[in-house]
């Protein structure tokens, strides 16, 4: 009988582990800073829910950004760098200010922005 | 000995990481399947660059998609000749909620994954209304009575020229 609960929460996360993009919610539509998440492959390395992503190169954005500014988010993504949590390196590419538009950079901003603060 | 010992096990624990960090690659999407109607095609370029930064050749990516009752769809993805970009046409044969995940070729263990989508129904046939060639649909009643009227003034008027000879 002990057996059972073991075996049904077994059950569940290998139902939940089953297919990642089966557990993904319809984005907000039209949003621009999502589009810019797309184009850049964001989610090929972090795990952030309103993007659908699941990856764990780097780290996950609803947890590294919780309670961080605009402003700090936007150094994280232009200038990893600046502050990698425990020293070190960032392998995240440093260039993102030079291949994206201010436009773009701002609608990234303010989507992972949003984003934090819905975790 | 006891040193190789003791590194051994350091070295079991830090490959996999190592490994990690060298077997990875971004993937970037041209565009998403918002707003896409079922059957409509999503042409879309992918770019998938080692390390978020070389491009990437000679790879096999796909996309998959997954309708709301779990069912998966394998899309290739084939060579632009531009290095590192990749180009698939995806079609979403019903309406509804559905998932995607691109397989980058380069490290198929991690897909890259999106937030569903929900692929609207095939637009309705559209009917093209065509203007009438014979004119307003009233014209031919209105022309039969026209001609009817002018028929029963001819016959009067030859009756008034020709009256019937009596019998009598």
């Amino acid at each position: 009988m002990r057996a059972v609960p073991a075996l049904l929460a077994l059950l569940a996360l290998t139902a939940c582990g089953s297919d990642d993009a089966r557990r993904s919610q319809p984005a907000p539509k039209g949003d621009p800073g999502l589009k810019v998440w797309v184009a850049q492959g964001c989610g090929s390395c972090h795990t952030f829910a309103p993007a659908g992503a699941t990856a764990t190169i780097g780290p996950n954005l609803g947890l590294s950004l919780g309670g961080r500014s605009r402003d700090y988010i936007r150094e994280s993504i232009v200038a990893p760098n600046a502050r990698v949590p425990g020293g070190g390196t960032s392998i995240m590419p440093a260039d993102f200010a030079k291949r994206i538009s201010k436009p773009e950079l701002d609608a990234l901003v303010k989507f992972v922005a949003q984003g934090v603060r819905a975790h | 000995m006891r040193r190789l010992l003791l590194i051994l096990p350091l070295l079991l624990l830090t490959a996999p990481a190592v490994a990690h960090a060298g077997g990875f690659a971004t993937t970037g999407l041209s565009s998403t399947p918002e707003g896409l109607r079922a059957g409509q095609p999503w042409k879309v370029e992918l770019t998938i660059l080692q390390h978020g930064r070389t491009p990437l050749s000679a790879l096999r990516p796909e996309i998959v998609t997954l309708d709301a009752d779990g069912n998966r769809t394998t899309f290739r993805a084939k060579p632009t000749g531009r290095a590192g970009h990749y180009a698939a046409t995806v079609r979403f044969p019903k309406a509804g909620q559905w998932s995607y995940a691109v397989y980058d070729g380069f490290n198929n263990a991690a897909p890259t994954t999106y937030p569903a989508v929900l692929i609207r129904s095939p637009a309705p046939a559209t009917t093209v209304r065509r203007p009438d060639p014979v004119g307003p649909p009233g014209l031919p009643i209105a022309l039969a009575g026209v001609l009817l009227l002018g028929g029963v003034g001819v016959w009067l008027m030859h009756r008034r020229r020709h009256p019937p000879a009596s019998l009598a």
